[in-house]
This record gives C-alpha cells, sequence and structure tokens, in this order.
C-alpha cells in the first residue's frame, strides 16, 4: 500500500483556467445589461461592443497583451469623450460604464474576474433607470436579475453542462422570487430620503422628447410622430370642454427671424395672481419626466405645488428640472384675465420684428392697420386671411429657409401649428398689437378616470394683447386652418398608416397606457412624502421613519423565516422509485422519534434496531421490512410478474412503510 | 483558504474552543448539527455589498425607484441565499477518515468520507484547513441527493512520527459566493510518517558474521547463476523479473533467495552518525530488501524485529523506525 503512496504525484495547484461555459454565461450576462444602453450610442460604438462579446464568447482572443488592453482602455474614454464632450453625466458616465464592463472581459481568467463582471453588469442595469423607469424595465429588470445569479450560480459551480441549464435556471429563479415580497416590503418601508444628499443636475437633454424653451419650424412636428405620453390629468370636479384644453408651457416672446425663444423676463415672477377663491378646475397632473422645468396647467393656475413658480408670463416653472415622474395638484381659473398694463422692456419685447424679413407681411399688416384701426378688427381681419385663403395643415411643408414669414404666407401656405402660429404673432406686432407664442399642448384623450396627453398633442398658439380690459387673450389660427386639430386632435389631421386607427390597436394602447399609469402612480413616483401617507388607509395620518424601519424589521424576519422553512425543504429531490421515498420518510421519522439508526446502517439494521427498542412490535417490524428487503434486494421473483401487478405491490409496500406506526417504548 | 490571522487566533483561544465543543461532536463519525454550520460573507461578498450600498444611496438620492429596487432585489437575494448556503452543510453526514502511512517529504492524504442523506443535492463541497494544506483534485466535490463521497486533504509532511490531523473545516460558498458556511471537524486521527526516503542510499549491508546463518548475500539478478527457466507451478516471488526483462522469457530463480539472505539491519550499518540520518537509511534499504524479494530484519536498541518478509512485515519495520526514540 505504500507504493501507492509514493507513486501518488503531488498535486500541483494547477493554473486554473475559466470552464468554457462561465465564459458564455458571463459574456451574456454583461451583453444582457449593455443592450438598452446599446440603443443609445453611436452606431459603430454598439457593433465595437457587441463584437467584442461575441469575439470573447467564440474564444477569438484570451489576454490580449497588456500595452493592447490599456490602449483599448484609453480608446474607449477618449471616444466617450468625444462623443458627448466630458466624462461627466448621465449618458457619458453610463456609457463609459458599459465600456470598461465589456473591456474587463480582456482578462476574464479566474472566477473572481467573473464574479466582478456579473456584479458590475447590476450596476449597469442600475444605471439605465436614469433613463427609462417603464413598466417594462421592471421586467427587464427581473430578467438580468435573474440571469445575473443564474451567472453566478454557474461560476460557484464551476461551469455548467448543457443538461444542467434548465435546473440552474430554477435554482436561480428558487432566489429571485422568493426574494421579491422582501424586496417589496423593502421598497415601501426603506427610510427615503426627502431632501437629497448631493446635487442634482439638470440640463441634460439627450434623447427626451418634449417641448423644449424654444420654437423653430419643426420642433413641434417631430413630436407628432410621437406616441409617447406627455402627461396624464384626472380631473378632481368638472371638466372643461375640449376646445377649453389648452396647456399651457414655455412662452416665447424674442423672436429672431428664425427662431422664438423666451422672453427676458420668464424669471420675473407673476405680479397678479387669480385668487385662489376663483379657481373651480381642480385636477392631478402625472407628468411623464422631460427633464426641463416646467409643469403645465390651464390657464390660469391659482394653486399650484409650493416647489414651483409662476413667471410674469404664467409659465409654472418646477425649482429642479422634471428627472423623475412628477405627480402635482393645481387648480385653475379659465375667466382669469391678465389685465395689467405693459410697458417699457415687455412692451418692447412684444412689438419687436426682426428687420430683413417678411417684407411683405409687413406691408399687409399696416395695410390692415390703415383700414380697420382697432385691434379686434384686426385680428378678425387676418384670422379671415387664414381661412380665405387656400392654407393647409400639413406636416410635411417643405422647409422654409430664406424668410419663413413670408415664405409661408405667401408662397407654400402649408404648415403646421408652429408655422400659423409664428406668421400670425409676426403678423399682429406688424400690425401694431403686442403678441407672443404660446408653446404647450392641447386635448388629450379620454381614458376611462384620466385623461392622457400625448407628446402629438403638442401645439403652438398666438397670445395677443388687445386692451386694458381683457389684457392678453389666446388666439388659435390653427382652428381656423384646421378645426379638427382642436376638435379632435392631432391625429384628424395627421396622416398616419390607416392600421394604425384599428380599434383593438388603439385598446391596446390605451390599456397599456393604464398599465402605464398605474405603474407611475404606485412605484416610480413613490417618495418621502408618499412614504409617509404609507398607512393611511389603516387609518393612520402619518408615520415616521422609525415606525417604519420597525415595520420593516418585524417584517422582515416573518417573511425570512417563512421562507427559511420553505427552503429547508425546496430542492429535496425524490427519488423516482416511490418505494425508497416512502422508506426514507420512515427513516426520518424514526430519527424524529428518537430511534436514531446509524447512518450507515441498511435496512436489516434498522430493522434490528426498531425491535431492540421496542420487542413488542417484533411481528410486524419484521414483516414490513421483510417485505421491503425483498422488494429492493430479491430482483428474480419481481420479474416474473408483469408490469401492472408490480406497480400495484410497490404502491401496496410504500402505503404500508407510510402507515407504519413507530412503536413506544413501554 | 487561508483565514484572516485575527480569526486564527480567536479560533486557538480554550474559551472558544469551549464554546464550540458545547455545540456538539465535532469528532467523525457524527452528523452536522444545525448549530454547527457557521456563516460568514466571503471577501467578494463585501465587496458586493459595498457595491450594493453604492447603487442604493444613488438611487435614495436620485429618488429612482427602479434602481432601489433592483438593489434591494439584490440584497435580499443575497441574504436568502446564506439559508441555501446553510442547507448545503446542514444534516450531512461526516463518516470515518481515513489515511495511509506516507514517507517522510511526501504529502499525507487525509480522505474523508461524507454522506448525504437527506434528499438534497450537495453542490461543491470543500474541505480545507488552517494549516498549510495543499489543494489536490478531489478537495471540491458535488454530492447528489442520497449520494456519497471523499473528500480529500492533501498535508505535507517533513518528519517521521505521528502527523496528528489539523482541524478541518467543510464549507460551501455555493451559490452566489457571497457568503461561506463552514463546519469544524475534529477528527482524533492521525497519520504515521515513515522516515524519509533517500535517492542514493548506501548499499545494502552484507550479513553480519555471526549469526550462525549462511547467509552470503548474491546480489540479486547481478547474473545469471542460480537462474533457469520458468517451469509451471514456480512461485510468483521466484520470478527474476529483472532477468525476465533482459531475456525476454520468464526466468525463475533456481532457489528461492530466502535461505541465505537474511538481513538484520542496524543503525552502525550505515555508517553516519546522525541517528535521523541513519532512520532513513535504514528505511530505504527495507523498501530496498522488500523489493528484491529478501528476509530482512531490524536489529535497533530497544526495537528488535526478527527477519521476514511481505507487506505487513514491511509496515512493521517501517513503523518500528518511525516511532523509534520518539
Amino acid at each position: 500500500m505504500a507504493e501507492l503512496n509514493t507513486s501518488l504525484a503531488r498535486p500541483t495547484a494547477r493554473q486554473r483556467c475559466l470552464d468554457r461555459a462561465i465564459v458564455l454565461w458571463v459574456m451574456a450576462t454583461a451583453l444582457f445589461a449593455i443592450l438598452p444602453h446599446l440603443t443609445r450610442m453611436p452606431i459603430l460604438l454598439a457593433i465595437a461592443l457587441a463584437s467584442i462579446c461575441l469575439l470573447r464568447i467564440s474564444r477569438w482572443y484570451r489576454n490580449p497583451h497588456w500595452l493592447l488592453r490599456t490602449a483599448t482602455v484609453l480608446c474607449a474614454v477618449g471616444i466617450i469623450f468625444w462623443l458627448h464632450n466630458g466624462l461627466w453625466g448621465r449618458l457619458p458616465g453610463s456609457q463609459l460604464l458599459c465600456c470598461m464592463l465589456i473591456l474587463k472581459s480582456f482578462e476574464l481568467n479566474r472566477s473572481r474576474d467573473a464574479m466582478l463582471m456579473v456584479s458590475l453588469s447590476f450596476f449597469v442595469v442600475a444605471t439605465w433607470f436614469l433613463f427609462s423607469q417603464s413598466p417594462l424595465t421592471f421586467v427587464y429588470l427581473m430578467a438580468a436579475t435573474w440571469l445575473g445569479l443564474t451567472s453566478m450560480i454557474v461560476i460557484n459551480r464551476d461551469g455548467c453542462r448543457p443538461t444542467e441549464i434548465r435546473s440552474l435556471l430554477i435554482q436561480g429563479a428558487r432566489l429571485v422570487i422568493p426574494a421579491i415580497p422582501l424586496a417589496l416590503a423593502m421598497f415601501f418601508l426603506f427610510p427615503r430620503l426627502s431632501v437629497p444628499l448631493w446635487g442634482i443636475q439638470g440640463g441634460e437633454l439627450e434623447g427626451v422628447t418634449g417641448l423644449s424653451g424654444s420654437m423653430s419650424p419643426g420642433d413641434i412636428s417631430n413630436l407628432f410622430i410621437d406616441d409617447g405620453p406627455a402627461f396624464r390629468v384626472t380631473f378632481t370636479g368638472s371638466k372643461p370642454p375640449r376646445d377649453e384644453l389648452y396647456w399651457r408651457g414655455p412662452v416665447l416672446s424674442r423672436f429672431d427671424g428664425k427662431r422664438w425663444s423666451q422672453s427676458v423676463y420668464s424669471s420675473v415672477a407673476a405680479r397678479n395672481k387669480p385668487s385662489r377663491e376663483a379657481a373651480d378646475i381642480s385636477y392631478e397632473v402625472e407628468l411623464e419626466p422631460h427633464r426641463r422645468h416646467w409643469l403645465f396647467a390651464l390657464d390660469y393656475p391659482a394653486i399650484y405645488p409650493s416647489d414651483s413658480r409662476l413667471s410674469i408670463d404664467y409659465q409654472l416653472r418646477n425649482v429642479r428640472p422634471i428627472s423623475n415622474v412628477k405627480r402635482y395638484s393645481i387648480s385653475s381659473d379659465l375667466d382669469f384675465r391678465d389685465n395689467r398694463p405693459i410697458n417699457g422692456t415687455l412692451l418692447n419685447e412684444s412689438l419687436y420684428l426682426p428687420s430683413g424679413i417678411g417684407q411683405r407681411a409687413r406691408e399687409l399688416a399696416s395695410n390692415w392697420q390703415a383700414e380697420y384701426g382697432a385691434a379686434e378688427t384686426i385680428v378678425a381681419q387676418a384670422l379671415r386671411y387664414f381661412r380665405d385663403n387656400p392654407f393647409f395643415y400639413r406636416l410635411d411643408s417643405l422647409p422654409l429657409l430664406a424668410d419663413p414669414i413670408d415664405e409661408f404666407l405667401f408662397d407654400s401656405r402649408a404648415g403646421y401649428c408652429e408655422h400659423y402660429a409664428g406668421a400670425f404673432t409676426f403678423l399682429m406686432r406688424a400690425a401694431g398689437i403686442p403678441a407672443r407664442v404660446v408653446t404647450g399642448y392641447q386635448g388629450g384623450i379620454d381614458n376611462g378616470e384620466y385623461l392622457l396627453v400625448r407628446q402629438s398633442d403638442a401645439h403652438a398658439w398666438a397670445e395677443i394683447w388687445l386692451d386694458d380690459e381683457q389684457g392678453w387673450s389666446r388666439v388659435d389660427p390653427t382652428a381656423w386652418v384646421a378645426p379638427d386639430r382642436v376638435q379632435q386632435g392631432s391625429r384628424a389631421v395627421v396622416d398616419v398608416p390607416n392600421w394604425l386607427h384599428a380599434p383593438w390597436l388603439v385598446d391596446v394602447r390605451n390599456q397599456a397606457d393604464k398599465l402605464r399609469h398605474w405603474w407611475n402612480k404606485n412605484i416610480v413616483s413613490f417618495n418621502a412624502n408618499r412614504q409617509s401617507r404609507l398607512l393611511q388607509p389603516l387609518g393612520i395620518e402619518r408615520v415616521d421613519q422609525r415606525q417604519l424601519l420597525l415595520l420593516l424589521i418585524v417584517l422582515s424576519v416573518v417573511i425570512s423565516l417563512v421562507i427559511f422553512w420553505w427552503y429547508r425543504f425546496a430542492g429535496r429531490s425524490r427519488h423516482a422509485d416511490p418505494v425508497v421515498n416512502a422508506y426514507r420518510h420512515l427513516i426520518r421519522r424514526l430519527q424524529q422519534a428518537g430511534i436514531d439508526p446509524p447512518h450507515h446502517a441498511g435496512p436489516q439494521t434498522v430493522m434490528r434496531k426498531v425491535i431492540s427498542y421496542c420487542p413488542d412490535s417484533r411481528v410486524q417490524t419484521e414483516r414490513l421490512f421483510g417485505r421491503y428487503i425483498r422488494y429492493r434486494y430479491a430482483h428474480g421473483s419481481e420479474h416474473s410478474l408483469d408490469a401492472e401487478t408490480r406497480q400495484l405491490k410497490a404502491k401496496q409496500l410504500a402505503d404500508q412503510l407510510r402507515a407504519f406506526r413507530i412503536p413506544r417504548r413501554k | 483558504m487561508r483565514s484572516l490571522s485575527l480569526s486564527n487566533w480567536i479560533t486557538r483561544q480554550p474559551r472558544f474552543q469551549r464554546w464550540l465543543a458545547a455545540r456538539g461532536p465535532l469528532t467523525p463519525p457524527f452528523r452536522i448539527a444545525y448549530r454547527q454550520v457557521y456563516i460568514l460573507p466571503t471577501r467578494f461578498g463585501v465587496t458586493f455589498a459595498i457595491l450594493l450600498v453604492a447603487m442604493l444611496l444613488g438611487s435614495l438620492n436620485y429618488n429612482n425607484n427602479a434602481a432601489l429596487l433592483l438593489a434591494f432585489l439584490l440584497a435580499t437575494a443575497a441574504q436568502l441565499s446564506t439559508f441555501r448556503t446553510w442547507r448545503n452543510l446542514s444534516g450531512l453526514d461526516i463518516g470515518k477518515l481515513h489515511v495511509q502511512p506516507v514517507f517522510a517529504g511526501e504529502t499525507a492524504l487525509f480522505r474523508l468520507n461524507i454522506y448525504e442523506r437527506q434528499g438534497f443535492e450537495r453542490p461543491i463541497l470543500e474541505l480545507g484547513s488552517d494549516a498549510a494544506a495543499q489543494a489536490t483534485e478531489q478537495h471540491r466535490l458535488t454530492l447528489s441527493a442520497g449520494q456519497s463521497g471523499i473528500l480529500e486533504l492533501a498535508v505535507p509532511t517533513s518528519r517521521r512520527g505521528w502527523l496528528e490531523c489539523p482541524r478541518l473545516r467543510l464549507s460551501s460558498i455555493y451559490p452566489l459566493g457571497l457568503f461561506r458556511a463552514w463546519s469544524w471537524l475534529h477528527p482524533q486521527q492521525r497519520c504515521l510518517v515513515y522516515p524519509q526516503l533517500l535517492q542514493q542510499p548506501p548499499p545494502l549491508p552484507t550479513p553480519a558474521s555471526g549469526d550462525g546463518k549462511h547467509n552470503l548475500l548474491p546480489e540479486p539478478d547481478a547474473d545469471f547463476a542460480g537462474l533457469r527457466d520458468y517451469r509451471p507451478g514456480d512461485h510468483i516471488k521466484d520470478i527474476a523479473w529483472k532477468a525476465t526483462a533482459r531475456m525476454g522469457k520468464l526466468i525463475s530463480r533456481e532457489d528461492p533467495p530466502t535461505a541465505y539472505s537474511e538481513l538484520l539491519f542496524r543503525l552502525s550499518q550505515t555508517g553516519v552518525r546522525d541517528i535521523e540520518q541513519g532512520l532513513r537509511i535504514v528505511a530505504t534499504w527495507v523498501v530496498k530488501a522488500e523489493q528484491n524479494g529478501l528476509r530482512y530484519g531490524l536489529a535497533l536498541p530497544g526495537l528488535n524485529i526478527p527477519p521476514d518478509n511481505g507487506a505487513a512485515h514491511r509496515h512493521q519495520c517501517l513503523r518500528g523506525l518511525a516511532l523509534w526514540q520518539s
């Protein structure tokens, strides 16, 4: 025997190299994590990252030279820097993280590297939620967690054979699914911050659709094709008629010949506000994040959130940019008139016309001024001009290059709301009437309990100053050209493929939005404020965070205990033979009863132990164990029986084993 | 697997040992009770926790609820994985520990039998120890339900005598590798370490005169004297293997060599003053003599083993040498 020892080669610490299956799982996890980010990357970068993943899986490279590795990392940093003019911020930061994650695959040699890559993948998944928190991302979250945890299992198992994939995925699910209730408890009860610990940056506008603070032809029409929700409104009382649903957004007073932009006074607070008592239309708005400051409201808001300001031209601006779904309550007074006299710079700004453009329009307007005099008549004449001449409401009109005003008014005569609002405002100013452009949304779709306003409902109209009594008044020239736009919504005037109008599809879209609404209301906009009112349904007005924490601890312990109890038995593999299962069950019962058969004992020994424990039970014990031993170990006699009889006998024996009463010691 | 020095210090404290012993038997065979499974985060688990805290702080600050949900989901999944890790060990039956004698300088292989009888799969069990131990192919093992298996721990040896089995640690980090559950085993088992074998020992001594026997030693297989063709019925020990290899046919010894090759090894025959070195030489002679099919014995102070041969005799001689005056 000693020869055996001498001949046994001394075990060497073999250079461990990762199993191929591990590489596959880890790279799949990483790829899944960067997948949504890829959609926002420049196409070449996305292709490069995806192909590095695929090449690593197919073992085209392993451990490149460190010089190459460093060069690639520097190259990635350079590309990101060049794309975004910096590395700081949401988009460059997340893209850099994606690159680093994928480049980590250059050194994927030990299980430690693999584990690190999986954890980084989780982090990359988390950064995606800075961009989107729709219900679909929740599905993505669950899938990514499942995949990641299963990868960790595979790593700790030193790989996996193709036949094991199913069982490993089940094991991964056994980790994720029980974690959900506990995670939800933590989600709702874990103390939230009511004030952020560090600053929140705003002003990153990439890839978010919505109204901007300025308007040039094409801005709003781009929104028409966007079916995404802008906000949802739930009216608490009466609902105004549809043609009153002008959701006021950015107000644009300055015009440079091409672009309308905000007044220099837009940060000055409103001087005369509608009284709270007169505000008769109350509603709650759930605003999708648009990364800018505006809140949308009906004219004119009287009661609005405390963290927002009402400017002199009645723009409602939040203090911080809207980076998450925001819910706010507003009351508006539809009959209020902003008739405080304007003068000085404000007046000049509302009358200013850039030089060099719109000569024909100026002539037309000064003719009207000379002919009619009164402001109301001029307005009526202008609207009549739009109606009587062949103007068309079209999205695909030609771009107006040299002189957007004259070309539109006298040549092309085809455009959409921003053309009409812009040209109308220009005409009014030329006729000596102070005027400005207001952008926002118009209308909305009634979706049961709430009104859904989509991005495609974006609209632009004009406001003119008539006299000291009436003040600023809204005029919507588009309504004169395409009344359907205001009466039925943007869909009525936009040419979309017919199948998009199919009732079932519209229904599906509306149902999907209802889900999204519910999701936003209960999950995405949950915050410290909502948390303190969590127990209101139970009659507790406010809970402080200490109580919540206590509740969380109690709940966690209870849920953990339940899951622990389940874990003790989950995954217990059952023998294919019911008789063996029944026998094992009997052994466990014997152990519980204190007859502890040695763990290596066969049925003979167990039988003797039972009999010595309680000699009275000798006859029945011997009979039962005898049958079991014959069943398990004497194969000859059983083979003569046909399958059905054998099955029947097995079932009888299993029943007997389960029914066996463990004798009590006298 | 080598743990931190602080934990080493703690585990050596008598109070800790008593506390450990109070939680159940540590000497195999026994069944690991639920109180005997300990669990702590691994180093990677700490890294993962730091990552989760970063994710948590970021998402709390921006009130990003989806990221928060992800952080909580991962944290709870990690926490629940402790149950699974714990269950990998709890209820496992620890069988006997086996070890074969080795020569000093070789590694002693402690082989532990473990039995799964609870109907669970026990993935990736690992056997380790605080003492310097080498990794072998078999220090990790997956047991499927109802299976039994053997785990090995290789401990390098340097001195002859008894090698106490170090305290063993049966551990598992499955499934996520964030926590390590372990159980202590304290087997009262020791490995016999024979004196080291020498690569180039002095030649076997010629039999001492005055033993009263005619035991002139022919150098075995040096020439073909005393050899003849194999005849059916010759004992396998009588076959001269070296000559067989050279001739290409079976060659037997004319007479069994036992009659005239009885050797009695003495320390004085080794010609070295260092006792340990002398013991090594004698041990090497024993192995050689056994290989050559000679009859040999030992005559050391306090240790007299009459000449004989065979595996048991060899072991008796080597054991005597291993434990001589120690």
